[in-house]
């Protein structure tokens, strides 16, 4: 079997806390700083707009349908081909008529077209998907808050928060350098995220927790340490068991699910990361330098 | 074996009977979702003017008169339905030209009284195999009425051939089933003003029409000119009531009785209301997806599902060997599971949906995970196999439901506030995880009491 023994390892995971939580806070610092200047590229769900994907008979160039759109005045419309003959155009009008000046233009020009997708989401709804989302957000993190607080120590609580926080602020901020598309599926797979990475969280939580009678003599830094390393092999293997599907729908899903899965992706790969380092580093800090047992 | 873990097993068969009971045969059991069968979801916003605001009235108004094109277009299952105040959302399924939806729905209703010059007759309703004894009287009654629609489809077409010789007169379907050669127009809804129920002196349900003093002169024109005949009534070109004029009538006010139930009278007094106050709408919001992208999608969330499931099955039985082998049939009722409740609870499988349950797939081992890891521990410190076995899976479990509520939460977060296609995915997330958590936590116990009930078994 090619399994390590959990029980002998052990890596001093909190001599390095100091490392760790630099890293954190440039990536952090790093990814607000993205969101400020770059931006998000947020979806037609929340900025209203109109989105088609069509299937052309023959195979088109995008200058093409630039050049076809920009009769009507739809020129700076985002143009996107993928496949050979599916193209995904992107408008920030969303009226009927546009809609149907658009597709009579492209019929007219590139003769047969299947329409594949419509999205068309108008202004006041884009505005209240937004809300929505924030409003979810705020929601599930106190949701969970209070469901850690009321499980387990209150310093534990916001460790673990701590460390959602620092998923969640990450993978937006990879979404921003990665220019890839925030749509209501995208704010779905945070708050999963959110609340699946707080699984590797609280076992790691769970044992300090257990362990926590040896706290005085060993010293908080040891005992977090071994705490780690006790979960270590179940942390790492949860981890990969929940990657491998995601990996499997990222590569192979299609279209819609494989930027779903990208989310997942990042987020579980940072939640791991976040729940060993982060959540344990800030309770072992706290512990510290404001001991209280 | 004990006796309990008997018992244990015996609950767990039949769990998994009953589940492959409802999954199986699987086709067409799943609702699917309109973004993967490919359908049509619109969100309408009534809009108000001055002289005709939006009460909860337009909206019924609105419903009756999106339900009736709805009905005639023919899309199996559509769902309409109000939305907050002023909104109603739309669902057509399986629909393959999402403009000409959208055409139909964006109108404004037209209300129209025209002449009526010719009836066919209805088209009987279709024999049902139950109402008859045998397979011949069944046929027999299938040859009657395929007899009688080709009857009247006849009389239909002789109705067109006569509309081709005059451009005046037009063939109009009635909600009955009937056709109508239909002469000239006489009223339209912007001369009705009002349309209620109301009741004569024996209790009978009527609808009364009010006219303004333009309508009122049409009206009696009309009905100078067709006592004794029938005036259809048409809304959006479909004929919804064909009455007889008794006399003439003058006033500009008319009752159209006859068998009507009350929540008859109420429909067709709405539908007249819909056509003489017509509601114009804005549609906030179109989500669109052609059959071919649905079918496509499905296709490719079984493969990765499937290749996933592979992958974890494959990890799981390297790194736990004969422990894994537990953990894979568990994960393979948890699979069974998720399906069972999405058909039980008649859930809409979504394209996230199917993406919930891919997550799933992972998550349903890391239960095993802790438990295996925790068991390992017990057994280093001294304990006996099944003594390990026992304080793995107890130590294990709060760990596995806090991590488990915790998913749950931000589930329900989802439920609340998604719409459609998130719903999904918070839906087969939440029954995911449950059933995940039944499987680690029974299922994988039971599986390897009964294996390590045969001492020569190592699981380490």
């Amino acid at each position: 079997m090619v399994a390590f023994n959990a029980s002998k390892l052990n890596l001093p995971f909190m001599k390095y806390r100091f490392y760790a939580i630099v890293i954190s806070l440039v990536l952090v610092a790093a990814s607000l700083g993205l969101i400020a200047s770059k931006g998000l590229n947020l979806s037609v769900d929340f900025t209203g707009g109109l989105v088609l994907q069509v299937e052309f008979s023959s195979s088109v160039q995008v200058a093409d349908i630039r050049a076809s759109l920009s009769k009507i005045g739809q020129g700076q419309a985002v143009i996107q081909a993928y496949d050979n003959n599916e193209v995904l155009i992107r408008f920030q009008a969303q009226d009927e008529e546009v809609r149907r000046e658009v597709l009579d233009t492209l019929k007219k020009d590139f003769g047969g077209l299947k329409i594949l997708k419509i999205d068309k989401v108008g202004p006041v709804v884009g505005q209240e998907l937004r809300s929505q989302a924030f409003i979810a957000l705020a929601l599930a993190l106190t949701g969970i808050l209070i469901y850690m607080a009321f499980r387990f120590k209150f310093r534990f609580g916001v460790a673990a928060v701590f460390s959602l926080i620092h998923d969640s602020v990450i993978m937006l901020g990879i979404y921003s350098l990665t220019g890839k598309e925030v749509s209501v599926a995208f704010i779905a797979a945070i708050l999963t995220v959110v609340g699946y990475s707080l699984n590797d969280s609280i076992v790691v939580l769970d044992r300090v927790r257990e362990n926590w009678p040896s706290a005085r003599t060993k010293g908080v830094i040891e005992l977090v340490d071994m705490s780690i390393n006790q979960t270590l092999a179940r942390t790492i293997n949860t981890s990969v068991t929940t990657l491998l599907p995601v990996l499997a729908m990222y590569i192979f899903g299609g279209e819609v699910i494989s930027n779903f899965a990208f989310a997942f992706l990042v987020g579980i790969i940072v939640g791991t990361y976040s729940s060993v380092y982060i959540a344990s580093a800030v309770v072992a800090e706290w512990y510290l330098r404001y001991p209280k047992f | 074996m004990v006796k309990r873990d008997k018992l244990r097993l015996v609950f767990i068969l039949a769990v998994i009977l009953i589940a492959a009971f409802i999954t199986f045969p699987i086709q067409g059991k799943v609702r699917l979702g309109l973004d993967l069968m490919g359908g049509v979801h619109i969100v309408l916003q009534a809009k108000g003017t001055p002289e005709n605001p939006v009460t909860s009235d337009s909206i019924e108004r609105l419903l009756a008169v999106l339900r009736s094109r709805i009905d005639q277009y023919g899309i199996a299952e559509p769902v309409i339905q109000k939305q907050g105040e002023d909104r109603i959302a739309v669902d057509l399924p399986g629909i393959e030209d999402p403009e000409a939806a959208l055409d139909l729905i964006g109108r404004t209703a037209v209300l129209q009284f025209r002449q009526v010059l010719g009836e066919s007759p209805r088209v009987p309703a279709e024999p049902i195999r139950s109402n008859y004894d045998s397979d011949e009287q069944f046929k027999a009654a299938k040859d009657r009425w395929q007899q009688a629609k080709n009857e009247v489809s006849e009389y239909v077409r002789q109705m067109e051939d006569a509309v081709k010789a005059n451009p005046d007169i037009v063939v109009g379907k009635g909600e009955d089933g009937a056709a109508y050669l239909l002469g000239k127009a006489y009223v339209t809804g912007k001369d009705l003003t009002k349309a209620d129920t109301t009741f004569d002196q024996f209790g009978k349900a009527a609808v009364s029409l009010k006219f303004n003093t333009e309508g009122a002169k049409l009206f009696d024109e009309a009905t100078a000119a067709n006592v004794g005949k029938q005036i259809a009534i048409l809304l959006d070109g479909v004929v919804i009531s064909a009455p007889v004029v008794q006399q003439r009538i003058s006033g500009g006010e008319a009752q159209i009785t006859g068998k009507f139930s009350t929540p008859e009278a109420n429909r067709l007094a709405i539908m007249l209301r819909a056509g003489a106050l017509p509601v114009a709408v804005e549609i906030l919001e179109n989500r669109s997806v052609g059959p071919t992208l649905g079918a496509d999608s499905i296709k490719q969330g079984i493969r990765s599902g499937l290749i996933g499931a592979a992958l974890v099955v494959v990890f799981m039985l390297i790194y736990y060997g004969f422990l894994g082998i537990a953990a894979d049939l568990a994960l393979c009722v948890a699979m069974l599971l998720v399906m069972a409740s999405l058909i039980f609870l008649k859930s809409t499988l979504t394209l996230p949906g199917i993406g919930g349950i891919i997550l799933t797939i992972g998550m349903a081992v890391d239960g095993n995970i802790l438990i295996y890891e925790r068991m390992k521990e017990e057994l280093k410190s001294g304990k006996t196999q099944m003594a390990a076995l026992d304080a793995g899976f107890r130590k294990a479990l709060v760990v596995i439901l806090d991590s488990n509520i915790t998913t749950l939460i931000a589930a329900a977060v989802l439920f609340y506030f998604g719409s459609g296609p998130i719903r999904g995915f918070a839906v087969t997330l939440s029954i995911g995880v449950i059933s995940a958590v039944f499987c680690n936590v029974i299922v994988t116990r039971s599986l390897l009491s009964v294996m390590l009930s045969n001492r020569k078994l190592k699981m380490l």
